[in-house]
């Protein structure tokens, strides 16, 4: 149903006319990758769609043209005369051609949907674009001389995590691609399109990986949340509970890591944040041409650099919720989007001095859910700024991890991170169903959570607002065994599922005993929402189901439940299609 | 039954009926504590104390509550505020007829709001008043140490170098930050070993102490808490400090509780080599118990709580940490220059025993005992970290300290040869 609508807009793009020089609409842009070819910076903008496009001479927006839906992701080829656009709304990589100062779309070609970060090859022939929700990679050649150019898709790869942030080392060697919510970190051969290994990381929110000049080092910026430590103001305040970190690894170690503890092999973790300012959220992580290191620092609005990544790191302020950094091509100054201000600042280097701030257009007053997303990525929220509602809840989702709330009233019984998205439709709220109001919700977690102050009326407001407006989790085309879909949704019906998992978000408002009991003795649990449950893993209060099929066959959902090999996987074969 | 019209009763109404009929017969002892005085315990233990940063005492003479410290860096410090100051007025109360609970009660208060104060010196002078802000005044629990002394001069150097060494002094809601922060350091200062000296640490916090563990173990169990509902086990997250160094921990006889579990942990999943005497053969008062886990438990909807033993330790193989007390004769007791009356085996049997002087009298209310050197008779320096040094310098294959002598003939070891 998706790709109908989607047909008739694509038209429009291709046809479109772009407009330089015309005055910029005021709308809501949203700034998220940032890339420089030629003697211009592009600016990928993930809620208007559209590419601003300014002379770092000059620091004026130029030009400004619509693209796509939703863009996520700008990478500039090696000739010069093309950039390619990543339109995550629009599940599609889109080659645009510069010439004469314009930008003009050359080609589109769909891709796994939810596509979310381009690498291109240094030969500029092929490129990888790694699809988040879909868990895909999607390899790509690029035919730019043809006319008319051509990208064509040579293979696919179906990864076991959902990927976001990637590099390629060793030129279009291999291929590090790390989770977007978690810590799994992936080696993928491009040229082949295998997957060579998947290890993890203690860490999670991996939103940053450069690697050095010479190519030996990896360095990735991500959170870390910690299992044994509680929610108290004490562990909050000294970091013990969720702390953000720059890992500085050794390439070679990632690349023939045969465990987990492999790709620590000679590696260093450093702090981000210390007490007083926990350095919430960081977001994106850049070498400069010296071998400095840049580190945005989303939650609290700044961007941290040093001399290296062993170095101590100072804090310069930039508009809010930085995610994205481009050194410019002299490598004197460095550029950051303040994704929630519509503006790029400009930090001087080497001497780490904020030079101005570059407007992309005129918006419109916020909407109460606009500036309820300002807050729910801000770590202001929190005490001392360690942390964000993001840094949990990712990107209004879930980081998947286990944490010890009072969202039970009592710690010992560290419970799974619920995903926000639908939350508005999924009352009461909690794990054990006590909060009838979002609201109230929102007021807790801030308080005894993230230890803030406790947050005014219009702050709550503002935060219901935005988690309310969040769409539950997209559903993605059609299943690839439709017979067994079917069996599952029969079953899903002759099993009454639907008693406590009820369409159309497959939720109810009671509290059931289903055989579960937590650590501290609590056996009454709010079924969660079923949307999207296919991505979700792992599963129950306590994450004890690793994948959708133990939650049948090994942990015997509900209730000490009989289930054939045969029935589980039908069964979630149609949990996975919600 | 009729209501007190004054309202509920003080804690010390109460205490000597819950003393002598409830608490008292608790196992290992309880305490009822207000809500607010739990609180303030969570700050300490915290180490997030929100106040003045002083210390009171009653002067009988004067009829005044007395500021017998003032700890240096904090609010009243700075505000000019002396040691030897009588409290006569609180933010414009006289504080006749107070004593010094009600005093520490007026003086508490959220962080970052103000205070006004008039003192006098005790010995005479003029009536001074000070606005101060209430704030935190954070104690350094990890000490590194540098060198040790011996009496003939002696002296053993630890860092910079190869080898670190650092005193916990007590493990408290800060210990995990510090001991992060204090790795980075040492990493840059090139160190590849480290000692921790856990000696003489009789109270240190269970949950920081699990935090703690988990820093210092890459995976692996840390230990047990058996309470009355269910074990609890404690397992260390992939990742920790240190990684690859050899480290070596110090324990004396006083070395119990959470942190005599931590060394028993690390000695478990052989992390570290143990150095100095058998742990827990402190010797307590009668039905204390050593390594029991204290929670406070809400009662009177929370207005109140019990702090009493829920849990016992265990290592992780379920060994109790320490066997059940055993009563000490009165003769032992004298000659040992004990108070207390009964004794424990078990505990963690180091890797490397070293003779170390006999555990010293435990007061009630001391926390841990001074961190300076202990002198050996006979000058000899101090064994247990001379110990834990030389076995660090086998595992880093470095020589033996070889001990030089200088120009005014003293003898001098230090542990700065490159390997």
């Amino acid at each position: 149903m998706t790709r109908l609508l989607a047909v008739p807009f694509l038209l429009a793009l291709f046809t479109a006319d772009p407009a330089p020089g015309a005055a910029l609409a005021s709308r809501s842009r949203q700034p998220v990758a940032l890339a420089f070819s030629a003697n211009r910076l592009y600016v990928a903008n993930a809620r208007s769609g559209s590419l601003s496009v300014i002379d770092p001479d000059t620091s004026n927006v130029v030009a400004e043209y619509d693209v796509g839906r939703s863009l996520a992701d700008v990478a500039p080829l090696p000739d010069g005369r093309h950039l390619l656009a990543v339109d995550r709304a629009g599940d599609a990589l889109v080659l645009l051609d510069l010439r004469d100062g314009d930008a003009r779309v050359a080609a589109r070609r769909d891709v796994s949907p939810d596509p979310t970060r381009v690498v291109v090859a240094p030969d500029g022939a092929t490129c990888a674009v790694a699809s988040t929700a879909t868990r895909r990679l999607t390899l790509v050649t690029l035919q730019t001389s043809d006319d008319p150019p051509a990208l064509t898709i040579t293979g696919t790869l179906d990864l076991p995590f959902s990927p976001r942030a990637m590099v390629a080392v060793g030129g279009w060697n291999k291929l590090i691609i790390a989770d977007a919510y978690g810590g799994k970190i992936a080696v993928v051969d491009p040229k082949q399109g295998t997957l060579e290994s998947v290890h993890a990381l203690p860490a999670h929110n991996i939103r940053g990986l450069a690697l050095s000049a010479d190519g030996q080092t990896l360095v990735v910026v991500h959170q870390v949340l910690r299992r044994l430590a509680r929610t108290s103001f004490e562990d909050v305040h000294w970091g013990s509970l969720l702390s953000n970190h720059l890992r500085i690894l050794k390439v070679d170690a990632v690349l023939s890591a045969h465990s987990d503890s492999d790709l620590l092999r000679n590696s260093r973790l450093l702090d981000l944040g210390n007490t007083g300012n926990g350095a919430g959220d960081p977001s994106a992580v850049v070498f400069d041409r010296d071998g400095g290191v840049a580190v945005a620092l989303g939650g609290v609005d700044e961007v941290a650099l040093g001399r290296g990544p062993s170095a101590r790191l100072h804090p310069v302020g930039v508009g809010r919720n930085p995610t994205a950094l481009a050194v410019d091509r002299d490598g004197k100054a460095l550029y950051v989007a303040d994704t929630l201000d519509d503006t790029v600042s400009v930090i001087d280097l080497p001497t780490g001095l904020w030079r101005k701030k570059i407007t992309l257009g005129p918006r419109p007053e916020p909407t109460p859910a606009e500036r309820g997303e300002r807050l729910f990525f801000s770590a202001r929220l929190s005490h001392d700024g360690w942390m964000s509602c993001h840094s949990c809840h990712t990107d209004g989702h879930t980081n998947g991890l286990l944490s010890d709330t009072l969202g039970d009233e009592s710690y010992g019984a560290p419970k799974r991170i619920p995903s926000l998205l639908g939350v508005g439709a999924t009352g009461p709220w909690a794990w054990n169903g006590s909060i009838e109001r979002l609201e109230d919700q929102v007021r807790k977690s801030v308080e005894t959570t993230m230890q803030g102050k406790p947050p005014t009326d219009d702050q709550v407001a503002a935060l219901t607002a935005y988690l309310a407006a969040l769409p539950p989790p997209r559903s993605f085309g059609p299943p690839s065994d439709d017979q067994a879909v079917a069996r599952g949704r029969a079953i899903f019906e002759t099993r009454k599922c639907a008693e406590c998992h009820a369409p159309p978000a497959y939720t109810a408002a009671g509290k059931y005993d289903v055989g579960l009991e937590d650590a501290v003795g609590n056996r009454r649990f709010n079924p969660p929402s079923l949307l999207g449950v296919g991505r979700r893993e792992p599963f129950f209060h306590d994450g004890r189901a690793a994948t959708l099929e133990d939650v049948f066959l090994k942990h015997r959902h509900p209730r000490d439940a009989e289930w054939t090999d045969r029935e589980a996987a039908d069964l979630t074969a149609y949990l996975r299609t919600l | 039954m009729a209501r007190n019209p004054r309202g509920p009763a003080k804690p010390v109404d109460r205490e000597p009926a819950f003393k002598d009929g409830l608490l008292a017969h608790v196992s290992g002892g309880a305490r009822l504590l207000s809500a607010k005085d739990l609180k303030v315990q969570q700050q300490i233990a915290g180490n997030h104390y929100v106040g003045l940063q002083i210390a009171l005492s009653f002067n009988s003479e004067a009829k005044r509550t007395e500021i017998a410290e003032v700890l240096q860096g904090g609010p009243a410090h700075r505000a000019g505020v002396l040691k030897g100051d009588l409290i006569d007025e609180i933010d414009g109360v006289t504080t006749d007829g107070l004593d010094v609970r009600e005093v520490v009660d007026r003086l508490r208060g959220l962080e970052g709001t103000e205070v006004t104060i008039r003192v006098r010196q005790a010995k005479g002078g003029p009536l001074r008043s000070y606005k101060i802000v209430r704030g935190v005044l954070p104690r350094q629990t990890i000490e590194p140490v540098r060198s040790f002394g011996g009496d003939r001069g002696d002296t053993l150097v630890a860092g910079p170098g190869l080898i670190s060494y650092l005193k916990i002094k007590e493990i408290a809601g800060s210990t995990p930050r510090e001991l992060r922060q204090l790795a980075r350091t040492l990493e840059d200062e090139g160190a590849k070993a480290l000692v921790l000296d856990l000696r003489g640490m009789t109270q240190a916090g269970l949950h920081p102490t699990i935090l703690l563990a988990d820093d210092l173990l890459d995976a692996g169990v840390i230990g047990r808490v058996r309470s009355a509902q269910r074990i609890e086990t404690y397992r260390a997250e992939p990742d920790a400090l240190f990684r690859d160094w050899p480290l070596a921990v110090i324990v004396d006889s006083q070395t119990t509780g959470p942190a005599e579990w931590l060394a028993a942990a690390l000695q478990d999943n052989h992390r570290a080599v143990i150095v100095g005497a058998q742990t827990g053969a402190v010797f307590g008062r009668t039905g204390e118990l050593l390594d029991g886990v204290e929670t406070a438990v809400p009662v009177a909807d929370s207005t109140w709580f019990v702090e009493m033993p829920t849990g016992r330790l265990e290592r992780a193989d379920g060994r109790p940490l320490a066997s059940p007390p055993v009563p000490m004769g009165p003769t032992t007791r004298r000659r040992q220059g004990y108070i207390g009356n009964e004794r424990r085996e078990g505990g963690v049997t180091p890797d490397v025993v070293v003779a170390l002087p006999g555990p010293r009298l435990i007061l009630p209310g001391v926390a841990t005992p001074d961190t300076k050197p202990v002198p050996v008779p006979g000058g000899a320096l101090d064994p247990a970290p001379a110990a834990a040094l030389q076995r660090l310098r086998e595992a880093l294959k470095l020589p033996p300290i070889a001990p030089r002598t200088d120009a005014a003939d003293r003898v001098t070891q230090r542990d700065e040869v490159q390997p």
